[in-house]
């Protein structure tokens, strides 16, 4: 790139011009007015990391992609080394190595991937650019071809990630940025892979709930940065509404797309893009999305009331959970923003950062302590995302990690987050059977159970059945220590010798319990056949001793020890009969609607005895 | 209660991923087919009046993504759903295979109150192209599916095509009618129930400050 100079070109201006450089040579106190991207440059040479994150800060950040893609592995580096990098490109040729699962899904993205046209286009209208080719058909294949190779040679570098759909946004804007360098693919594939693994690992675990774990730091934001907005958005997410209030999980799905493609995919124009990289990369930590994404409801908020049809938050008195979702989403929130949103949408962010940082979050929240701290210690969010300042302490030296020591990281995150959302789960139960369904249940007492509290029931257990659907493994577990903490209940009402009222709600108590438990088993079972290959011997096995265990705890009449609950145990019955009779492909398919349908209808059964 | 006033109804389109999702609702909504629709991440919708039997309905077409590690997030937007529309491609048999899983899936994510006779609509996209290159023997393999894995229902079947705006109108147009009666259905149970959960959420700014404790 021919770098143009500031001052004109007569003679005496260029003497004055070399003195100034040589005085900068001999005193690096004097800054000479050297024009923005020769500062870059001269930063980029000396490896100045500090200099680079202050610039690519600045409203314009690091200028343009010939200079990004030379800052941008520096500003990385700073934060997290590579290590054997080029070991890997020079021995180890694509095609010598394993294929991984999902290159397939792969190539179908990269199929449907047009946005490198339209970005090749906005590049050549970029100032100082030197793309100004427009590009034939051939070359956007060609084009293709290479983020192809890209993203699977960082696939067969680590077989232990997985893709998701989105990583291939983020790969060809890497692509893109490189494209004028000489070794444009060994640089791209650097940025890549720095990114994987320290940045969108938690995204390329086969367990889902580490992405999802990013979007609750967007509630978390808006929490301490803006009561009124997180109200909004709490109020009308399904985990709080589930359970009357009684408990938020903080998953902020309408985020979902942003961060997962650091905000690739058609979310901005590729400028903005490049803009929100230089600022994510000058903090060396991903969690700066999450920062930007509250940032932008923040900048959103009268196009918010707008769309929600008050002057203020404080006016409204309900919300529709659809329509939240709708202003929250990135096709609402980013429409038409212009550079100037965006550099007060960035400069909001960073002092976002600076008055809660990460740390703050997690200190003044017990969940976000819970979920980072406790569960999830090997999350990006906590090993990449220390929001170094800018007197770095070189006492907190980032942790180097070798495509040897990967697969155990990704297992022991798996491990985590299984068990987060076992525990998760389990405080949602708690929230349901305490809250709710008490309420339903002591709302009822002396009168018969109303079609109000079968609603609120079945609502309750369609929303449990769908949270823990999200949990594959040991949900069986999970339901035994639901039995069984029905059963000491039960045990210590009868113990208690209790009143006749006290029978009849207790009666009730365990009607509402068992039909959860039947609605609970129902979906079990079906979880357990679709996740298991029915084919299989083992699954049938197991399946048969699950049926066998449910079917002795219903028909055990020292356990519910009323008649009532006769009736009751042969809906559960009707199940098991359901279940022998349909086919044995079918099974898995028929359970859901055997599950919920004997609810409904035990209870009405119920109601018809005790009227 | 307003916002369901005006007949909002809300349908879900599930399918396996590259199945035309996407493309379908756009065709519908915007009357435009490109190629350039990328891989759907998270889910949100478009809305479109039409009239049916002389009433205006408000259509809340939720689009979604195919990708299998997506789908436990249905949870968050299938509640309320007044109906489904099941897509496979025509050239595609495992996205026909899988038709009944996604089924499963939303019922068990949903929050519907008729899982039995709950409204599901079956599109096969993707017609315009090669006889050559779809499922052999289709019409006997989707009559088996239809009759056996979808728990013996006889949903509504569509074949569109999004390229060429084959059949995507009429689709939809059953699409609304379904979720019309559905609604209907819904808004007279609700009443007998009174039952609030599906309408607009209550939002106490004054009094609920304090943050979840939990
Ligand atoms: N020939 C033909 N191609 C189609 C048709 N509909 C969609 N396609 C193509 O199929 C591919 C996938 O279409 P999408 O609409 O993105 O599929 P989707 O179901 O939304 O996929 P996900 O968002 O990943 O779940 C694209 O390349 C479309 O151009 C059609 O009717 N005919
Ligand atoms: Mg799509």
């Amino acid at each position: 790139m021919q770098s143009v100079s500031y001052f004109p070109t007569e003679t005496h201006f260029s003497k004055d011009w070399e003195d100034l450089q040589l005085a900068h040579l001999h005193n690096a106190e004097i800054e000479p007015a050297h024009t923005k991207d020769e500062v870059i440059l001269d930063a980029i040479d000396r490896k100045d990391a500090l200099k680079l994150a202050e610039l690519a800060r600045q409203s314009d950040g690091l200028l343009n992609a010939h200079l990004r893609a030379k800052a941008w592995p520096i500003l990385m580096d700073h934060c997290h080394s590579l290590t054997d990098n080029e070991g890997f490109l020079s021995t180890l040729e694509v095609n010598d190595s394993e294929p991984h699962k999902d290159e397939d899904q792969v190539l179908l993205d990269i199929k449907r991937l047009f946005t490198i046209l339209s970005h090749f286009n906005s590049f050549s209208h970029e100032v100082n650019s030197s793309y100004t080719t427009i590009l034939s058909q051939e070359d956007v294949e060609a084009m293709r071809k290479r983020l192809y190779c890209l993203i699977v040679k960082v696939l067969r570098k680590y077989p232990c990630l997985h893709y998701y759909q989105g990583f291939h946004d983020v790969a060809s804007i890497a692509l893109m940025v490189c494209n004028d360098l000489e070794d444009h693919d060994d640089q791209a594939f650097a940025i890549v892979e720095n990114l994987a693994l320290y940045h969108l690992r938690d995204f390329m675990n086969p367990h889902m709930g580490l992405s999802i774990n990013h979007l609750k730091l967007v509630p978390l934001i808006l929490e301490q940065a803006d009561p009124a907005l997180f109200q909004l958005v709490r109020q009308t997410s399904s985990s709080y509404t589930a359970t009357y209030g009684a408990f938020y999980d903080y998953k902020f799905f309408p985020a979902l797309l942003a961060l997962l493609t650091m905000y690739s995919h058609d979310v901005l124009s590729f400028n903005h893009v490049m803009r929100v990289w230089d600022f994510i990369f000058s903090f060396g930590a991903i969690s700066v999305s999450a920062y930007i994404y509250a940032s932008f409801i923040l900048h959103s908020r009268a196009k918010i009331c707008d769309e929600l049809g008050v002057k203020d938050l404080e006016e409204l008195s309900s919300a529709d959970a659809d329509l939240v979702h709708k202003i929250m989403s990135p096709t609402f929130l980013f429409a038409g923003v212009s550079e100037a949103d965006l550099n007060s949408v960035l400069d909001k962010t960073a002092s976002l950062i600076s008055q809660w940082p990460l740390v703050s979050l997690f200190d003044s929240s017990e969940m976000a302590n819970l979920w980072f701290r406790e569960f999830n210690t090997e999350s990006v969010v906590v090993t990449s995302s220390k929001f170094e300042s800018d007197e770095s302490d070189s006492s907190s030296v980032p942790r180097i990690i070798s495509p040897s020591d990967l697969p155990k990281i990704v297992d022991i995150q798996e491990e985590q987050q299984t068990k987060e959302s076992l525990y998760e789960s389990e405080l949602f139960q708690r929230a349901i059977e305490q809250d709710s369904l008490a309420t339903s249940v002591n709302s009822l007492d002396g009168n018969s159970p109303s079609a109000l509290s079968l609603s609120l029931l079945t609502n309750s257990l369609s929303n449990l059945t769908a949270v823990s659907s999200s949990i594959n493994s040991r949900l069986s577990y999970t339901s035994s220590v639901i039995l069984k903490k029905l059963s000491i209940q039960s045990e210590e009402l009868k113990n208690n010798k209790p009143t006749r009222k006290e029978t009849a709600l207790s009666v009730r108590t365990n009607i509402y319990k068992l039909s959860l438990t039947i609605g609970l088993i129902g979906f079990l079972l079906h979880f357990l056949l679709k996740h298991s290959d029915v084919s299989q011997g083992y699954s049938s096995k197991s399946f048969y001793s699950l049926v066998r265990k449910f079917g002795t705890i219903f028909s055990n009449e020292s356990f519910w020890n009323n008649r009532l609950v006769v009736q009751a145990s042969k809906s559960a019955g009707d199940l098991m009969s359901a279940i022998k009779d349909s086919e044995f492909s079918n099974w898995g398919r028929y359970l859901p609607e055997v599950g919920l349908g004997s609810v409904r209808k035990s209870v009405f059964a119920l109601e018809k005895m005790t009227l | 209660m307003s916002a369901r006033k005006k007949t909002l109804l809300k349908v879900i389109v599930l399918g396996d991923l590259g199945v035309g999702k996407t493309s379908l609702m756009q065709q519908f909504v915007n009357k435009k087919f490109s190629h350039q629709y990328k891989a759907t991440i998270g889910a949100d919708f478009l809305t479109k009046d039409l009239t049916i039997d002389n009433k205006t309905v408000s259509l809340q077409i939720w689009d979604t993504a195919g990708q299998e590690r997506f789908q436990s997030l249905g949870v968050a937007f299938y509640r309320g759903a007044d109906c489904c529309v099941l897509c496979y491609d025509v050239t595609n048999e495992k996205s026909l295979n899988n038709l009944s899983s996604w089924k499963d899936e939303f019922l068990v994510q949903s929050n519907v109150s008729n899982p039995q006779d709950f409204p599901f609509i079956i599109i096969g996209n993707k017609i315009d192209v090669d006889e050559s290159k779809k499922i052999p023997s289709l019409q006997k393999k989707l009559l088996n599916i239809t009759n056996n894995q979808l728990g013996g229902l006889n949903y509504p079947l569509f074949e569109t095509s999004a390229k060429d705006s084959i059949n995507v109108e009429t689709a939809f147009e059953n699409v609304a009618r379904m979720a019309l009666q559905q609604e209907e259905l819904n808004g007279a149970s609700r009443n007998d129930m009174n039952d609030d959960y599906h309408d607009a959420i209550n939002i106490h700014l004054e009094n609920d400050n304090s943050g979840c404790a939990c």
